[in-house]
């Protein structure tokens, strides 16, 4: 029997093949572009920190076995719960006495702010003009959220206060400050849902900027002086 | 057509074409290149990451500074205990020495900024932020004396890596 020859593979459709391969784990791969929350630690000083009026204190307590307790009655709260409760006590719509305080924003005030800002990156040196244009946006933008958001854009003197016991896990930890986070998501995105009509994943990224300053954050997890 | 292929000569066996396995080559690598992100460096420490929801991506133009808090890998245990260390670099090192990584980090952002305008390279510097990755199970008293070693630095600006999920 004569021997058969081996007929020459087609490397023709190699890249074909590849190219396959190449969109097959594309399309199945995550990038892991890691993600992180960001906290900015207060700085070492002498000063001492500034009393601030019980009311406007919303304290969370972080113990080990995760139990939290939230409020100034340090009464026991469920992680899912915080949200909610952060929203009722920052937003405070009826005024409560033992809740944190805030006041009405007037137009003219953050007019005089972009006007001063303004003024001062005229003068500003050059090697400082990039932080100064910052800053004459942001007062640009508190006074465009004010036009957009109205009465609803106020200024709040809570401070959530931090606290967790040494035992603590780091896990309970994160989740904590997960839930307040989410708290001032939810003030947030209902805003965003009462005056723009429409959820927090379809706002632009200055829409988001703009809410963030209606519902500013504010956690310190430094021991807080009560007056 | 027996004139050209030499009829009664037993022809040698064509091997597969290896024309095309450079671009093969070449579209792995740029697909690794592309998906993958670089490790920073070698894990001596076990850091099983917390899951949280409200978390924002880190942008690359930030320069950032790693420090990982978890118990030494098993082949190092020996040398180090299995109590919560830190990692710096690729080593573990006490928290003393958080301070001069931090200061050597400044330094070299600077340096990589020396000859385009070092005005950009301080900026840079003090922009840095500090990238922790901490195991589920460290106990938060061991984390607020790194904190306080951090404050003791000005190293202000920190972000705790978590894996995104609910």
């Amino acid at each position: 029997m004569p021997r058969r020859q081996a007929p020459e593979v087609n490397a023709g459709s190699m890249a074909d093949i590849a190219f396959l391969l190449l969109i097959f784990f594309l399309v199945t791969s995550q990038m892991s572009k890691e993600a992180g929350m960001f906290q900015l630690l207060p700085e070492k000083t002498d000063v001492p920190p500034v009393d601030i009026n019980e009311r406007n204190v919303i304290s969370v307590l972080a113990r080990s076995g995760g139990e939290t307790r939230f409020g100034s009655s340090n009464k026991m709260a469920e992680m899912a719960e915080i949200p909610a409760l952060l929203k009722e006590m920052v937003i405070n719509v009826n005024n409560r006495e033992d809740w944190p305080e805030s006041r009405a924003i007037t137009e003219s005030e953050l007019q005089e702010r972009v006007n001063k800002n303004r003024a001062d990156l005229e003068v500003a040196p050059i090697e400082k003009q990039r932080s100064f244009k910052k800053r004459l946006r942001k007062a640009e933008l508190r006074l465009k959220a004010l036009q957009v958001f109205g009465s609803d854009f106020r200024k709040s003197k809570h401070v959530i206060n931090m606290q967790s016991t040494q035992e603590v896990d780091y896990e309970t930890y994160i989740e904590l400050k997960n839930a307040l986070k989410k708290g001032y998501k939810l003030m947030r995105s209902e805003l965003a849902q009462k005056k723009l009509g429409r959820g927090w994943e379809e706002l632009s990224l200055e829409e988001k900027e703009m809410l963030k300053m209606v519902y500013k954050e504010n956690i310190s997890e430094a021991p807080v002086v009560k007056n | 057509m027996s004139k050209f292929d030499g009829g009664k000569k037993k022809r040698i066996e064509p091997g597969i074409s290896t024309a095309s396995l450079p671009d093969i080559v070449f579209m792995l690598l740029f697909f690794f290149m592309v998906a993958t992100t670089s490790k920073e460096n070698e894990s001596s420490v076990m850091v099983k990451l917390p899951t949280a929801s409200e978390s924002g991506k880190l942008d690359d133009k930030t320069p950032t500074a790693y420090i990982q808090l978890g118990v030494p890998v098993k082949a190092l245990q020996e040398v180090y205990g299995n109590k919560t260390s830190i990692q710096l670099n690729d080593a573990i090192k006490t928290k003393k020495e958080i301070r001069m990584f931090l200061d050597e980090k400044r330094a070299s952002i600077k340096s990589h900024y020396l000859n385009i305008d070092p005005s950009i390279g301080a900026s840079k510097a003090k922009q840095m932020i500090v990238c922790l990755k901490i195991d589920k199970k460290t106990k938060l008293g061991f984390l607020n004396e790194v904190k306080e070693e951090l404050r003791d630095a000005s190293a202000l600006k920190i972000n705790y890596i978590v894996n995104e999920g609910q």
